[in-house]
């Protein structure tokens, strides 16, 4: 018995770094100086060359002047991209799905092909500085534009939702409280930051905030590719092999020494074979072909519907700028988005053990620079340029849906004759409701940031996208089309969103289970977009022509 | 007096210049459709459902384990290849089905009683901390002491489970056939699928549902595409999470290129 006793002992003190280590280090943890420190830091230079580069009208400060050249309209179209979903979510989603992850990887790349061939060109020389503005021009409507001012506001909101819970995660993680309260605080940081810097140097902010965003998320990437072994120089190539030893896993030898590579727990760095990770529509991961199908076109054509991507194209001086601009803008944004699925691949490999057990997916990317032991200071810098991402694109659609509100239906609707005075304050009231209904639906704790997010892009691909697309490109699409297009559009999107809320309030409506799986609050516009599209065309060709100033228009200045 | 046809329509060019950028957005157009659809179309058409070897070996002994008329080798394999499954992320409900099953089949093994003893005795002793931490950290209003309380109670489980995980490792020849390469992994992370549950002489293991969750993870799409390594990617993946980006920066950067040189052509000023 003694034996046995000195060999237990023995063989505790050989795997205690291998099976106990857990109840000395703690992924979330109490209140983090340094992270907080780098937070606050990033968030007052963003403030404070908003205030150096501040807009001094309104011509400055939608479209910067017209004076952005391609490559800072670029890193102005990748900061504004890159939200809480880019940085958080798609790595979430390839960690909890495997392959199927890569369905939003492609869906929110892709569609800046559709956008370069169809829109770029085409929105810079139309000249309107908002969706609402080119919807009401260029079908002489006022109320059509209304219905796309409040489009504008559902898909401000339902965007801001995935990044009211990215903020909440990274103020958990940051400030050591629960979510409830991170959500809280977190959305009152980023209404306060929106409500000072809002009006200020946005494009000029944006580039500093696109290079803060791209080194806080590579950095841990060199790091953990070299500590662990794979090809360092370029982790996006180099983690081909991670993928693979996922797939045939890696064994525990027999005799391993203090050597030997672990996590930061002291879990070695073994796994199972799991070919489930990359294999394509696993059984496991619950997701089928037709999912991934549909969630990559709802976002390719959402991608090209979203007032605040088109908006970008308005800030440089012509549409070859802007046709350059979007090569640029998505080589930068490829830049993460390559970066996205080694997180997730590393997140596997380190969190594999039993001992970590179920991690928030939404914080992967932070947890595996933990898990892989980088400097506390880098994984700061990290959960710092995650913030970032979230708080631009809020403080984005905060400003866009703000506008929708007091411009396009306080003033252009319910108060023609108001004061610049009254506009502003509406525009702030706006601002603040907006962040109300954020704040209350981002603590339903509804689905991942990426599908939060992806339902913005199906909604924008079946309201707005048709009335882009056609309009640029049809002059035969009339007003009665485009009215009886966007309300085709706003109907599925009823649809889809009302079967999710009862469906997650437990309720049953019939044909729940179809309406839900083929109209997926994440995916419905692959068929919500072609029929607001078909339903612009045949009432269009029914009703009453597009005027001749209109058709002259797109004629001599849209198409040359 | 005259009359001009403003018209604008994609599929009715009126200029040279017009018909000759609608063709490159068609050309363009296809070329991101086909590449992106087509491969993914494609992967779809020729996968086939390709069984893991820990699938394969289950349902060579399951019979065996679950007419519980299966020899100590049987007995070996079953834990090998539920074992395999554990070491994956799986449903909590999936996790006890398989835990309860792996216990009765590791504890069948084990034929040392004195060994069998201490290990019965460390897996009821490690549930009760488990059950007691769990109660704590629960509990609304924290007791003044919790943090030192939680720390012994996280101390004794871990302790526990070394304890377990070297006597299962004593036992490792009668666990785990000598071909597993990976019966070291999968002897560290028993100690936290091993439960009493699966210890109880009433336990009865429901074959079919176990049989479901085995086939549920160990059975993959696979095919020429997956199975094709390039770049150290699985082929398929390679495709699409790196070629497919650098194949939109590539037809975003072809067409300003392209249109650039029509507009020079045609002397348009845009």
């Amino acid at each position: 018995m003694k034996a046995i006793n000195k060999l237990l002992l023995i063989s505790a003190a050989v795997l205690v770094p291998f099976i106990s280590s857990a109840a000395v280090t703690e992924l979330e943890g109490s209140f983090k100086v340094g992270p907080a420190i780098i937070l606050l830091a990033t968030l007052l230079t963003f403030i404070i060359v908003g205030i150096i580069f501040r807009a001094k009208d309104t011509t400055d400060f939608y479209a910067a002047g017209r004076k952005i050249s391609p490559v800072g309209a670029g890193m102005a179209i990748g900061s504004n991209w890159m939200s809480a979903a880019s940085f958080l979510g798609m790595a979430a989603l390839m960690y909890g799905s495997g392959y199927h992850g890569l369905a939003f990887v492609i869906g929110w790349t892709g569609g800046y092909v559709l956008l370069m061939v169809l829109m770029a060109g085409q929105i810079r020389r139309y000249g309107k500085y908002t969706a609402a503005d080119f919807v009401g021009d260029r079908y002489y409507s006022k109320s059509i534009r209304l219905f796309a001012a409040i489009m504008v506001i559902i898909i401000s909101i339902a965007y801001c939702v995935g990044q009211f819970g990215g903020i909440g995660l990274m103020f958990k993680w940051i400030l050591g409280i629960n979510y409830f309260w991170s959500v809280i605080i977190g959305g009152s940081v980023v209404l306060l930051y929106t409500l000072i810097s809002g009006m200020l140097g946005a494009t000029k902010n944006m580039q500093i905030q696109y290079v803060i965003i791209i080194v806080s998320f590579v950095i841990p990437l060199f790091i953990l590719s070299n500590k662990y072994g794979y090809f360092w120089l370029l982790p996006p190539a180099g983690y081909g092999a991670a993928v693979s030893d996922i797939v045939h896993g890696i064994p525990l030898p027999e005799n391993i020494t203090s050597e030997y590579l672990t996590n930061v727990f002291g879990h070695p760095f073994a796994i199972m074979p799991a070919p489930e990770y990359a294999m394509p529509w696993d059984p496991s991961s619950g997701k089928s072909f037709f999912e991934f199908i549909a969630i990559a076109f709802s976002l390719m054509i959402g991608t090209a519907g979203l007032p605040h991507v088109l908006q970008r194209f308005y800030v440089v001086p012509n549409a070859k700028d802007a046709r350059l601009s979007v090569v640029w803008g998505l080589f930068f944004i490829c830049i993460l988005y390559w970066g996205a699925p080694v997180y997730a691949a590393f997140g596997k490999l380190l969190s594999i053990h039993p001992e970590v057990g179920t991690l928030a997916k939404d914080a992967i990317v932070v947890y595996t620079a933990q898990l892989g032991d980088v400097h506390p200071l880098f994984v700061g810098l990290l959960a710092a340029g995650a913030t970032s991402a979230a708080f631009s694109t809020v403080s984005g659609l905060f400003v866009a849906g703000a506008s929708a509100f007091s411009h396009d239906i306080y003033v252009k609707v319910l108060n023609p004759t108001a004061k610049p005075k009254n506009q502003l304050f509406a525009a702030r009231i706006g601002t603040i409701l907006i962040a109300i209904i954020v704040t209350i639906l981002a603590l339903q704790n509804i689905g991942l940031i990426g599908e939060l997010v992806a339902s913005a892009f199906s909604i924008a691909a079946c309201t707005l996208f048709p009335l882009f697309l056609l309009g640029s490109w049809w002059s035969g699409s009339n007003r009665a089309g485009g009215i009886a297009g966007l309300i085709m559009g706003m109907l599925i999107t009823a649809i889809s969103i009302t079967y999710f809320v009862v469906g997650k309030a437990g309720g049953h409506l019939p044909g729940q289970e179809f309406i839900s799986y083929y109209l997926q609050l994440w995916y419905f516009a692959w068929i919500g977009a072609p029929l607001a599209i078909l339903t612009n065309i045949i009432v269009s060709l029914l009703t009453k022509p597009t005027p001749e100033h209109i058709k002259e228009f797109l004629a001599k200045q849209v198409h040359v | 007096m005259e009359t001009k046809d403003y018209n604008v329509s994609f599929f009715k060019p009126k200029t040279e210049y017009s018909r000759k950028n609608r063709n490159i957005i068609i050309w363009f157009l296809l070329i991101w459709f086909l590449l992106i659809y087509g491969f993914q179309f494609l992967l779809r058409i020729t996968q086939k459902p390709v069984k893991e070897q820990s699938l394969i070996t289950y349902e060579q002994v399951k019979d065996a384990y679950f007419s519980k008329t299966a020899d100590p080798e049987q007995n070996k394999l079953f834990i090998s290849s539920t074992g395999a499954v554990l070491g994956k992320t799986l449903k909590p409900d999936h996790k006890s089905l398989l835990s309860e099953a792996i216990t009765q089949a590791v504890f069948q093994n084990i034929t040392d009683s004195a060994a069998k003893s201490d290990l019965t005795t460390t897996l009821i002793s490690l549930e009760k901390d488990i059950a007691e931490l769990t109660a704590l950290n629960n509990l609304k209003k924290k007791p003044e002491n919790f943090s030192e309380k939680k720390e012994s109670y996280i101390n004794s489980i871990n302790e526990k489970r070394n304890k377990l995980y070297a006597l299962l490792k004593l036992q490792k020849g009668s666990l785990f056939p000598e071909d597993d390469q990976f019966s070291n992994l999968k002897i560290l992370y028993l100690p936290y699928f091993l439960t009493t549950a699966g210890l109880s002489e009433t336990y009865q293991p429901d074959a079919e549902a176990i049989s479901k969750v085995m086939a549920l993870y160990t059975t993959h799409n696979q095919s020429f595409l997956t199975d094709f390594k390039f770049f150290g990617f699985p082929f398929h993946y390679f495709y699409t999470a790196i070629f497919l980006l650098i194949l939109f920066v590539g037809l975003c950067l072809l067409y300003s290129i392209f249109m650039k040189n029509l507009n020079i052509k045609y002397q348009i000023q845009e």
